[in-house]
């Protein structure tokens, strides 16, 4: 027994992961910017002028460029300091060359592509550089039969053009852009992104998924995600998806407002998995009226720096919200996630579920706020988060805070962190598997619960991902 | 008297700050601080005890002395600094002694520091105290009673001194206000291999004549000695009265010092309390905490887990009611191996009151094969209370085992269905779950006097109480 336990642990060595180093990608610099520092009204008024504002949006943006200018950088969190918030200008310049060419990925992420069996067209459309003409052919399709059924799904811009009111009364008004600084940046120069309209009582039976429409250069930066389920209505969403996403700029600060109304049940999925230069600053927030249900489903696998935290506010009375999320960090990478949820109104509940897995260095925090108002009455919160260290390398965190302002109340929290048992291991060699797969399958169990929650090839995509990321952890 | 101190109870990591949990600032006025009169020590038969080093602080200093000396010391309100300091002067001593070398065989002379009392009182210097301190106390056998009382001066100067340098769960500017302006306090060094069975208890009464309390207290217990200590704090109602305590553990390898701080404090007593604690390899703290009283109770508590197989188990009740206050910071810092910390917190909240409580266990790297539990179960009994909650588990260890559990809401409908089916009103029922709640931190107190007492204060507390 003695020699065996020796066998596995000489074993265990690491090897470092694929070099994913990315590669410089020059931009064409403008020399008539050269002198401007950061970002301008000058350079936020071209934004507006290029992509045909209305004038209202033209005095928000504005607006929120003097937010931007006026808020701190968080003082909790990963470091932000590697962050040039100079070089911001260069991704926002509609003139500013932003193009990269396939030949340009980085090979670890083709070679990702590669593995993962996503065909050549789609490939380049997940990389976010180009190949419109596909992925158009895809969308189009998708929005027929959408249409038929009366859902607006359409990107931003045509929305901005097309349903003004709706998207006026909507926009940012669920994430202000006063909540903080890149929600102020992104109030400023955002671009791209979905807008889909549910009318009441129509549910959407095949998901929308919006990697379709990343389909400009850079698209995926500042992208605006507005989705309104009406009545009775039913939607899942689905966000990226399991290939890395490989973009011009290190630097992600997208905004997604959901308002599901009365009745109505939104799913919303994402399996982010960015490059891994990529600072993912991303604000999610739905509202939930009465009987109303969202559920988030999440997965952060890429990016160098993650601050996410879906929020939900659970306005109505017997509304619903349900997390379930998955943190993967390896080498490089501090992923910093979690969840938020307010209870406003009585009866309201809300189940959370986290996982998240650190390895070769890499650091998670799972991060978690709960709020139940004295308005909230007979409101039920429960939060369970459980971690898995890979090695004493690695680094997780746990941060879960409730704040309840109620008595009528049942509120539960269970944290948990441990590493992969000795014995487990064990007991998959004994049956012939080799301790890479034992491991890779002891964590793909751990992550079961993300798994099923997803749409069958999101789900096999995920495992796979999981086990390009366990290659490599022992020799 | 304006009390003023700012990032008490912060949370070892920041967090979002509209959740208003990151620290707190205490912003009071207070009664002025002057010396407490009263001997706290009202343990009987610690004259027995000739080989513990005891000493008193009557708000200028130390009184040092074993049983009967320290137990009739005059509290002498009049003794100045200046006195204290010419007694306790160092620099008639040797000030190039090296500790190194006082290791083996503790004299006088080798024991000096360059610290004066000034110092030690004052503004101390947290890294400079953690460069020059190295200890002569470990491997050493002394026998106090051998000992002049010049060199228990040093003896105690240079323990206060190394342990001046923990940190505490209040944070620096808490201890600093403290260490600043006690005005009362106790030091106990058990020597290595004493079982001190015979618990020492100290009890400060605030009333119209003592209207604060600031007690600093060291207790270090060297290799395989044990030691029980009550700290019991209450005052009278109708007078604004202060406390605010800080209390330095020390355990040295296998030592275990067990410490019940009672507080029942009247509803007009600001009170705050702070540990800063160091358990060496194979000690043990066991912490009883009932923070039942006080307007505002400030309660902060940071462990070192230095030593492998170190152990702290805290049980911790606290009773809200009216609008009190209780702001909890704890912090186990897991550095052994196979350490080991256990936190249970049992409480209930009535009326517009407000609990927060902050519990970290971080594991640090290296602690291979610890654990860390914590448990919390709030009853909660009006729609106007406020429970605020952060369990945090930070992690840089694979082989690990951490734990939370927290849980709110209000007691559960089927006992008291069954409560009110053996013939108990709503009320009363309700009031037998919340003594319920207390029960775990009871048991771990084994004086049937003390827990009478408790229950008398928590019988009056709810006597007082018309409707939950």
């Amino acid at each position: 027994m003695d020699n065996l336990e020796k066998n596995t642990t000489s074993k265990k060595t690491f090897v470092d992961d694929v070099d994913r180093s990315i590669y410089d990608v020059k931009d064409k610099v403008n020399a008539s910017y050269k002198s401007s520092k950061g970002l301008t009204p000058e350079i936020v008024d071209e934004i507006s002028r290029e992509k045909n504002d209305p004038e209202w949006m033209r005095e928000f943006r504005q607006k929120a460029l003097k937010l931007y200018n006026s808020i701190q950088l968080p003082k909790w969190g990963p470091n932000l300091d590697e962050l040039n918030m100079n070089d911001i200008v260069t991704y926002v310049r509609p003139n500013t060359a932003m193009q990269a060419k396939w030949e340009e990925v980085p090979s670890d992420i083709k070679n990702t592509f590669e593995r993962l069996g996503i065909p050549q067209a789609e490939r380049m459309s997940l990389a976010g550089v180009g190949a419109q003409y596909d992925s158009e052919v895809v969308y189009h399709n998708v929005r027929e039969e959408v249409k038929n059924q009366g859902v607006i799904y359409t990107d931003m811009e045509s929305a901005l053009r097309e349903h003004e009111d709706l998207v006026r009364s909507h926009f940012m008004k669920l994430v202000p852009p006063s909540d903080h600084k890149f929600a102020a940046l992104h109030g400023a120069v955002w671009s791209g992104g979905s807008f889909v309209y549910v009318p009441p009582g129509v549910s959407v039976e095949i998901p929308l998924q919006s990697y379709f429409r990343l389909n400009a250069p850079g698209a995926g930066q500042f992208e605006h995600t507005l989705i309104i389920v009406d009545k009775g209505a039913n939607l899942h969403f689905i966000e990226g998806c399991s290939a890395p996403k490989y973009n011009v700029a290190n630097l992600h600060a997208g905004c997604v407002e959901l308002f599901v109304e009365e009745g109505a049940r939104l799913r919303y999925s994402t399996i982010e998995n960015w490059s891994k230069n990529m600072f993912n600053l991303n604000t999610k927030r739905a509202v939930v009226e009465k009987d109303g249900k969202i559920e988030w489903v999440s997965g952060s696998f890429g990016s160098h720096i993650s601050y996410l935290y879906p929020m939900s506010i659970l306005k109505g009375e017997n509304s619903k919200m349900e997390y379930t999320g998955i943190t993967f960090a390896g080498k490089g990478q501090n992923l910093d996630t979690g969840v938020k949820v307010v209870h406003r109104a009585p009866n309201t509940s809300s189940v959370m579920n986290s996982k998240s897995i650190s390895k070769d260095g890499g650091a998670s925090t799972f991060r978690s706020a709960v709020r139940v108002a004295a308005s909230a009455a007979h409101s039920k919160s429960a939060v369970s988060c459980e971690s898995l260290m890979l090695d004493d390398k690695s680094r997780s965190d746990t941060i879960p805070i409730m704040d309840i302002r109620n008595d009528e109340v049942d509120i539960g929290h269970e944290a948990k962190i441990g590493r992969i048992s000795d014995d487990t291991i064990f007991y998959l060699m004994s049956r012939g598997i080799s301790e890479a797969d034992a491991r890779a399958m002891i964590v793909s169990g751990f992550a079961e619960p993300i798994a099923k929650e997803l749409p069958l090839e999101y789900a096999v995509e995920m495992n796979n991902l999981i086990r390009l990321e366990m290659e490599g952890t022992i020799g | 008297m304006n009390l003023n101190i700012e990032r008490v109870n912060a949370l070892p990591v920041r967090t979002w700050s509209w959740l208003g949990i990151n620290d707190r600032t205490i912003e009071e006025d207070i009664p002025e601080i002057l010396p407490f009169k009263k001997n706290p020590l009202i343990t009987k038969n610690i004259n027995n005890e000739k080989d513990i080093l005891f000493a008193i602080n009557n708000g200028s200093g130390y009184k040092i002395g074993t049983g009967d000396i320290v137990k009739n010391a005059e509290m002498d309100s009049n003794a100045n600094h200046a006195e204290m300091n010419s007694n306790a002067n160092c620099a008639e001593m040797n000030s190039n002694a090296n500790y190194a070398e006082a290791n083996s065989d503790v004299n006088c002379t080798e024991m000096n520091s360059n610290a004066n009392h000034a110092e030690m009182n004052g503004n101390v210097n947290h890294t400079e105290m953690n460069s020059n301190v190295n200890y002569a106390g470990k491997n050493s056998s002394i026998y106090y009673p051998d000992m002049s009382n010049n060199m228990k001066n040093k003896y105690l100067e240079s323990t206060i001194e190394k342990v001046s340098s923990i940190p505490t769960g209040m944070g620096e500017n808490t201890a600093n206000y403290i260490r600043n302006n006690n005005n009362t306090g106790i030091f106990i060094r058990i020597p290595s291999g004493k079982k001190y069975k015979e618990p020492i208890f100290l009890e400060y009464d605030l009333d119209g004549e003592n209207k604060t309390v600031v007690d600093f207290n060291t207790i270090y217990a060297e290799e395989n000695s044990e030691v029980t200590i009550v700290m019991h704090y209450k005052s009278k109602k109708g007078i604004p009265t202060f406390h605010s305590g800080l209390t330095y553990l020390f355990a040295e390898k296998n030592a275990i010092i067990n410490l019940l701080q009672i507080q029942l404090l009247s509803e007009d007593t600001l009170h705050l309390n702070d540990i800063g604690a160091v358990i060496e390899n194979g000690g043990a703290i066991n912490l009883v905490h009932t923070e039942l009283g006080g307007s505002k109770a400030y309660n902060g508590c940071k462990v070192d887990l230095k030593g492998s197989n170190s152990k702290i188990n805290i049980e911790t009740i606290y009773f809200g009611d009216k609008n009190r206050t209780i702001d909890m910071n704890y912090i186990m810092n897991h550095h052994g191996k196979n350490s080991n910390s256990q936190i249970h917190v049992n409480g209930a909240l009535l009326d517009q009151s407000s609990k927060t409580f902050r519990g970290t266990i971080d594991f640090k790297k290296g602690a291979a094969g610890s654990v860390g539990h914590e448990e919390e179960y709030n009853l909660l009994f009006s729609p106007k209370i406020r429970n605020l909650t952060a369990p945090l588990i930070l992690c840089e260890e694979e082989d690990v085992e951490g734990k939370h559990g927290a849980n709110s809401g209000k007691i559960d409908e089927n006992k008291l269905f069954y409560m009110m089916s053996r013939g108990l009103d709503e009320l009363s029922a309700k009031k037998l779950m919340i003594e319920a709640a207390f029960r775990p931190a009871m048991e771990q107190i084994p004086f049937a006097d003390l827990q009478d007492q408790i229950s008398e204060y928590v019988k009056e507390r709810l006597n007082n109480i018309e409707s939950i």
